[in-house]
């Protein structure tokens, strides 16, 4: 393998102003005028001093937790957001895909839509010429393809959306968790096709918090821990990431095998809906984390200041980021549609969870038109001990799975 | 050692190094205008007629108002008159609210895709001359309806547009920066130009302005713009001094406002 730097990034920093930035009320609009500085808000430091160096012709995987920074570094690499300190050079030519169909319009054809995306990434329409059967027949929407994608079904729209971004000319691919899209099918296509790449020498870097099977292709891996380079190293970083690194369960264990973070803070102000207050109640710890025979309510309080119906959705993953399930207030009878404050809360079961670290991450929406408010990644982080493990100390046998519910069993003597 | 094709880095980008690069990504300024003509008359039986169809109506309130209940005189056709006016209005004031709210407008591009984002704006020049000329060609079909005189001053039509493209792009490009930190905007500019048109000699003649209060016509650039077509199509008389000090008034805003652009360009993707 070739040992040419393609892409040298020395000690990049990013930090950003929490919730001051972007309410931008009259006060602060004058009071920021007035002030040079930017005043005082939280300050929260999406990367710190990260420096490392991609080689030409390797498959650089990008892993950490929700949060760890992944998603800003992509974003300062494609030349979105800039660095507060630090420097990238590049020496060759890197293409960005940081959202699959980003630059879509659902009122243009397919066709369309395949000029004006690679256009948006500054492909000549000469360039696009020359690709585009090739684009048409790997997407297999080849029959739609004068059609506005608006109509297409979103399986399709992704399809060809894909296609668009795997033919697109680059020496390096930065890519934030998007592979994953399709059918079984066409996904093993995805595969074949970055093979391929890979195999003609391009190189890729891949952020990713789900350990998915794309993770295979890599060569190299760097983890990521709370905007800081962690480690870097070979496959087995993977493995030990699985396993938990200590410091983030050493941490854990500190703050009582939970941790809450305020979601009102990490929220971006909107006129619809405010989160007043949530945290976890009912819980027992005992001695290896919180108790999984005992349920606890998850509780947020909020105020809606329009009338629509909001939807407020859970989403609970498992160590790995292998998403355990999802709930939401929208199958309770009690309406939350109107004006006014609510207490919303979600009670956990008992018998549910396994031994096992859990993040959930929440989501507000607009449940008429399915208009997505916010998303608050890994707000919270819980450690779940299992007890009858610990009733059961012989035996010390670990459940496998995401969850363990409780399946009553009978046994009858024939 | 090699030479980096691209360096990112925290230092600021010159504003020579930026405009070489919004050169080089002017494919993407005619795309963007294709894309916005297209989507705004998607599904639409009468299509580009849309963009005819609007200052007409303007014009027909603004003769019955004017001409028949008013009776203002203006030493001309009324309907060519305040067609000019409309005209040019309508062009000025697409780049102010088209320009202006083009980055808000195309957040989820700018917050996934990189580009220059000064192409947003911009595009909006094409998109708002295509109804410009429209609306011109109208314009000259008034005129030759109303037999008015086609002077040599037609030659000049060009260095007209240019100037009303300038003026109108010094008020888009700070809008459409400010708008990015400042969401209050977003919802003054519809008041901006709603507001501007009584205040701009659009249906009514300069003349009746007191000659007192004159000098705020030179610093008030679309009445300038205006006074230019009158100028051209109808032969008015023109104050050089006038639309002098609002071409530098207009470029001086403009150059202030690329700058102002440039500097803020990194932080856009944050804030939106």
């Amino acid at each position: 393998m070739e040992t040419e730097v393609v892409l040298a990034i020395r000690n990049v920093s990013k930090s950003f102003v929490l919730a001051q930035n972007s309410g931008g009320s009259f006060k602060q609009l004058v009071s920021g005028l007035l002030q040079s500085k930017r005043t005082a808000g939280t300050v929260f430091s999406a990367l710190r001093n990260v420096s490392f160096n991609v080689y030409s012709g390797e498959v650089l995987g990008i892993i950490g937790e929700n949060g760890a920074g992944k998603s800003t570094l992509l974003k300062i690499l494609s030349g979105i957001s800039q660095p507060d300190e630090g420097e990238i050079d590049f020496y060759g030519k890197a293409v960005s895909i940081l959202e699959i169909g980003a630059g879509f319009h659902p009122e243009l054809t397919g066709r369309e839509n395949i000029f004006l995306t690679s256009s948006l990434y500054k492909f000549t329409r000469a360039e696009t010429e020359v690709k585009l059967h090739e684009i048409i027949a790997f997407s297999g929407v080849a029959d739609f393809i004068d059609e506005p994608v608006k109509n297409y079904s979103s399986g399709m729209y992704l399809r060809l959306a894909f296609s668009i971004l795997a033919h697109l000319n680059a020496d390096v691919y930065l890519i934030d968790e998007v592979i994953n899209v399709g059918d079984a099918n066409f996904q093993s296509k995805c595969k074949a096709r970055f093979q391929q790449l890979v195999a003609s020498g391009k190189t890729i870097v891949l952020a990713s918090h789900n350990m998915n099977e794309l993770m295979v292709l890599c060569n190299r891996i760097v983890l990521m821990e709370k905007g800081e380079v962690k480690q870097i190293g070979g496959q087995d970083l993977i493995q030990q990431y699985l396993n938990h690194s200590v410091t983030v369960f050493s941490e854990l264990e500190e703050k009582g095998f939970i941790d809450v973070a305020n979601v009102s803070a990490l929220m971006r102000k909107n006129d619809s809906v405010e989160i007043l207050k949530n945290g976890v109640e009912g819980y027992k710890t005992i001695e290896r984390g919180i108790s999984n025979a005992q349920s606890f309510t998850v509780h947020f309080e909020l105020e809606l200041r329009k009338n629509f119906p909001l939807a407020v959705v859970l989403r609970v993953y498992d160590s790995t980021g292998i998403l355990a399930f999802m709930c939401s207030n929208v199958t309770s009878a009690n309406a939350l549609d109107k004006k006014g404050k609510y207490r919303v809360e979600f009670r956990m079961p008992e018998n549910l969870f396994n031994e096992r670290i859990y993040t959930m991450d929440v989501m507000l929406a607009d449940n008429q038109n399915a208009a997505l408010i916010a998303t608050i990644e890994n707000f919270l982080t819980i450690k779940i001990a299992d007890e009858e493990l610990i009733a059961d100390e012989e035996s010390k046998s670990y459940f496998a799975g995401i969850l363990k519910p409780h399946i009553e069993s009978t046994v009858v003597h024939l | 050692m090699r030479t980096p094709v691209k360096t990112i880095s925290s230092k600021p980008i010159s504003a020579a190094e930026y405009l070489r690069q919004v050169w080089s990504s002017r494919a993407l300024v005619l795309t963007f205008a294709v894309r916005d003509l297209r989507i705004q008359y998607a599904q639409t039986y009468l299509g580009l007629l849309w963009s005819v169809i609007q200052p007409l109506t303007g014009l027909v309130i603004f003769y019955f108002f004017f001409q028949r209940l008013i009776h203002i005189d203006v030493n001309a056709p009324y309907a060519v008159f305040a067609f000019t006016g409309i005209t040019g209005w309508f062009y000025f004031t697409s780049l102010v609210g088209q320009a202006g709210t083009s980055l808000m407008h195309n957040q989820h591009l700018v917050k996934k895709i990189h580009f220059p984002r000064l192409v947003l704006p911009l595009s909006k020049v094409i998109t708002g001359l295509v109804e410009f000329l429209i609306s011109s060609a109208l314009l000259l079909l008034l005129m030759t309806l109303t037999g008015c005189d086609f002077s040599w001053k037609l030659l000049l039509f060009p260095l007209a547009i240019l100037v009303n493209v300038v003026v109108g792009l010094s008020v888009g490009v700070w809008l459409s920066a400010l708008t990015v930190r400042f969401r209050d905007l977003h919802h003054i500019i519809p008041y901006l130009v709603g507001f501007g048109i009584w205040l701009t000699p659009v249906f009514y003649p300069d003349t009746i302005v007191p000659q007192a209060l004159n000098w705020i016509y030179y610093l008030h650039p679309p009445a300038s713009i205006i006074a230019l077509y009158r100028w051209i199509f109808l032969d008015f008389p023109i104050n050089v001094w006038q639309v002098f000090s609002s071409v530098v008034v207009s470029v001086c805003l403009l150059v202030t406002g690329l700058l102002y652009f440039i500097r803020s360009e990194k932080f856009m993707a944050d804030y939106l």
